[in-house]
């Protein structure tokens, strides 16, 4: 890549305050924690509100963002929205959630490449500071899939959690290396792999599409194993060439948590322990977009990911797409900064209208 | 730092086959042809059938614009697909075309900026080509939003469906090519454009639609304040980013939103009226489509040659409004209609 | 006549395309000159660049006739010469 170096200087994170555990699903529908446990490694996930939508938690991690990083709403050049939930088919989410942060130079749209659409943002935003366009530019991976359920349906309900994390690119120093390499890849060809059938173009919502059950994820479970493994192996090694580095130089590998399955049949092929690799579905669950971020933000609060580490980022989902980042580390909290657990969350739609127009 | 010059070498665009006309409206609703030419300048729009969403318009449309740019599918490496109206929420509509264009080697993803979308995709399409990551990327603008309208509705009269499509490549810095982008969003307004149900914030739902939240809603006034105001400042901060002023530029390329937006910015500009690209009267407000049905349409009826300095301006939903300078890199070798799928 | 008046005349006149004389300040926008909501943005907008003024929404919506747009208007220029 030509152009200026460019790294992350600031990250934010939430979820929803309601954690739902296998317990609780247990006595909803035809499950056991032990199942659930094994099968994925989920023990809990955090449940958007009925009033929240993606912006509510997009704009609390948005905001812990920009204070990590220093920097005002006013600072920015570009917000991108990765999410396939948006609360809106319009306006996009990034246009609220820019509006809600008082951002107000700054351009704003939601990118859609589903699982991998942190990521695919990640590399989007950081063409746009490399090559000067920008300078300032928040990615935000949000999504709140659990609107989008069958809370019926027990091979998948189970599976999801809500959740947004958001990070700030800004130019960085040569030595401090920032972003090195992405791959992004996608195969429409096998897109029903995984896909909500309903409420697009496709099939606009309708009684009859509802009757007929059209607005939940329809997914095939293996289909999806076999495709996460394979993609998890692709993109590594597509982000690896062409750099001086290989696998054993990257601290950390954070991937899409999707199944916890998928991560130990990705570490015993790599021969790398599953230490090295970050893992947040025990406690989240699959958070869509958000899923990279909110590894993150946990392994920053952990004290496991330090200004200088080597770290690859890699997912995989809906489309199909499939993604990867290596970069160097550049954020450090300051000692008088706290990446904080409590968030502030409204739950109330900025764009419904005073005088009943809603 | 050295940072490439970017330019479109090759475009494609599609409408549906189905025309809806004002005569058509006239016979199923109470509203007269007249009415609708007064107040929005169109005349016919075309609309998709029961079966055709966003991709089949899209797809046609791009494998156009690799044709012109001599590509095969496979050569793609990234495809940016601006779209309010995506098959699915997921997958994406650029995988779906990425997957029915055959091109094997490309990523996908959508980009959502409403109206503004393809100068956006545009924008960052340009600076994925210009950082050196790629070398061959396509841009699309499609949208089918009559699945999404009332007819009964008068504001349903603006819209119609299409696509167009663009592939980015390096050329060489004499061309000139992508100059520069203005993009602006005011998310505090967001509410005077807007799709209230079928998102996380209101599900679909048998309510959803009983309480009919399930078509646009848009304030006349308040829109079209709004997107006079937008084109206004779009131009003139996009030429300010450049050495050049308004009187330089060959052809704008607007969004077509509005037949009566065109007269008053022309005056407020002092241009004629003229160098705005209008095709409103034929197809209507194609959301993200608009631009490159344009670019497309002034490439073929050569009123947009190979060395012309364009203006392109956006605006809509978010709100967003986007402004783009380029000096015109791309010849047809044969005139071509517009395609119908 | 005052200035304004004048001035304002004449937008209204290239807006909705009629001559100057039928236009007087008793004249409404909607019911004699046929004005519609997309000519009232565009008078409102017109009249802010000419006089370097605002007008809200609401206000615009209030203004029935050219007499009463154009006192509005000289009210708006009084104030600003007044706080400035």
């Amino acid at each position: 890549m030509t152009g200026r170096a460019v790294g992350i200087t600031g990250i934010g994170a939430c979820v929803p305050e309601r954690v739902l555990t296998n317990a609780e699903l247990e006595r909803m529908v035809e499950t056991s924690d032990e199942w659930i446990r094994t099968r994925t490694g989920i023990r809990e996930r955090r449940i958007a509100a009925p009033t929240e939508a993606t912006s509510d938690l997009a704009v609390p991690a948005a905001r812990q963002a920009l204070t990590a990083a220093g920097i005002e709403p006013e600072a920015l050049d570009v917000v991108i929205t990765a999410t396939m939930t948006p609360d809106r088919l319009w306006p996009s989410a990034a246009s609220t959630i820019q509006g809600r942060l008082g951002a107000t130079r700054a351009a704003a749209f939601d990118v859609n490449a589903a699982c991998s659409g942190f990521v695919y943002a990640l590399a989007l935003g950081t063409q746009m500071v490399g090559t000067g366009f920008a300078h300032k530019v928040l990615i935000i991976g949000a999504d709140v899939v659990s609107k989008f359920l069958d809370w019926t349906d027990r091979n998948i309900c189970v599976l999801f959690g809500d959740g947004a994390g958001a990070v700030v690119l800004e130019p960085v120093d040569e030595e401090e290396e920032g972003m090195v390499s992405f791959f992004l890849g996608s195969d429409g060809a096998r897109g029903e792999t995984m896909y909500l059938p309903a409420g697009g173009s496709r099939r606009p919502p309708s009684h009859q599409t509802l009757d007929e059950g059209l607005h939940a994820p329809l997914m095939d479970g293996y289909q999806t194993f076999e495709f996460a493994t394979f993609a998890i192996m692709d993109a590594i090694e597509r982000v690896l060439k062409g750099t001086p580095y290989q696998i054993e130089d990257v601290d950390l590998i954070v991937p899409h948590q999707a199944n916890i399955r998928i991560i130990k049949t990705a570490a015993r092929w790599l021969n790398v322990p599953t230490e090295r690799f970050s893992i947040t579905i025990d406690r989240y669950g699959n958070t869509v977009a958000a899923s990279i971020p909110l590894c993150l933000y946990e392994e920053v609060r952990a004290g496991r990911l330090k200004k200088g580490d080597l770290v690859l980022l890699t997912s995989f989902g809906a489309g199909l797409t499939w993604a990867g980042a290596l970069l160097r580390w550049t954020y450090e909290p300051a000692s008088s900064f706290h990446l904080r657990d409590e968030v502030e969350r409204k739950g109330e739609d900025p764009l419904d209208r005073q005088k009943g127009g809603v | 730092m050295k940072r490439r010059t970017v330019g479109i070498t090759g475009i494609g665009a599609c409408i549906p086959q189905q025309i809806l006309s004002n005569a058509d409206l006239e016979q199923r609703h109470r509203v007269s042809d007249q009415w609708i030419r007064r107040r929005t300048g169109v005349v016919e729009r075309h609309v998709c059938t029961r079966e055709q969403a966003t991709s089949d318009l899209a797809v046609p449309a791009a494998r156009q614009a690799l044709a012109a740019a001599g590509l095969q599918p496979e050569e793609l490496q990234f495809i940016i697909t601006a779209t309010m109206t995506p098959d699915h929420l997921w997958p994406s509509a650029g995988s779906t075309i990425q997957g029915r264009l055959g091109a094997a080697n490309a990523g996908a993803c959508d980009l959502n900026a409403a109206c503004s979308g393809f100068v956006y995709a545009l924008a960052v399409g340009t600076q994925l080509v210009r950082s050196g990551l790629y070398d061959n990327v396509l841009v699309i603008g499609a949208d089918v939003i009559s699945k999404f309208v009332d007819w009964t509705d008068p504001n349903a009269y603006l819209f119609g469906d299409g696509a167009g499509a663009v592939v980015l490549q390096p050329i060489a810095d004499q061309e000139e090519g992508l100059i520069d982008f203005m993009l602006g969003s005011d998310g505090s307004r967001g509410d005077i454009l807007q799709l209230p149900a079928g998102g996380s914030r209101r599900p679909s739902s048998h309510e959803t639609l009983d309480q009919g939240l399930h078509k646009p809603v848009m304030d006349g006034y308040d829109t079209f304040e709004f997107a006079a105001t937008a084109v206004m400042d779009s131009i003139e901060k996009v030429l300010a980013k450049t050495p050049y002023s308004i009187e330089d530029v060959d052809l704008i390329v607007p969004h077509q939103a509005n037949q009566r937006l065109f007269r008053p910015v022309a005056k407020w500009l002092g241009i004629p009226v003229d160098k705005f690209f209008v095709n409103i009267e034929r197809y209507g407000n194609t959301v993200a489509a608009s631009v490159p049905i344009g670019l497309y349409e002034a490439v073929h009826q050569g009123r947009l040659k190979k060395g012309h300095l364009v203006v392109l301006t956006a605006f809509g939903a978010g709100l967003t409004w986007a402004g783009a300078i380029l000096r015109w890199t791309y010849s047809p070798n044969e005139h071509h209609e517009i395609l119908h799928s | 006549m005052s200035d304004v008046f004048v001035r304002f005349r004449q937008m209204v006149a290239a807006v909705r395309g009629i001559d100057e004389d039928r236009i007087t300040p008793e004249s409404r926008l909607v019911e004699d000159l046929e004005a519609d909501s997309i000519d009232i943005v565009e008078l409102m907008l017109d009249a802010e660049r000419e006089f370097g003024i605002s007008i809200e929404k609401q206000e615009a919506q209030s203004l029935r006739t050219v007499g009463e747009i154009v006192s509005f208007i000289e009210a708006r220029l009084a104030e600003q010469s007044t706080s400035s």
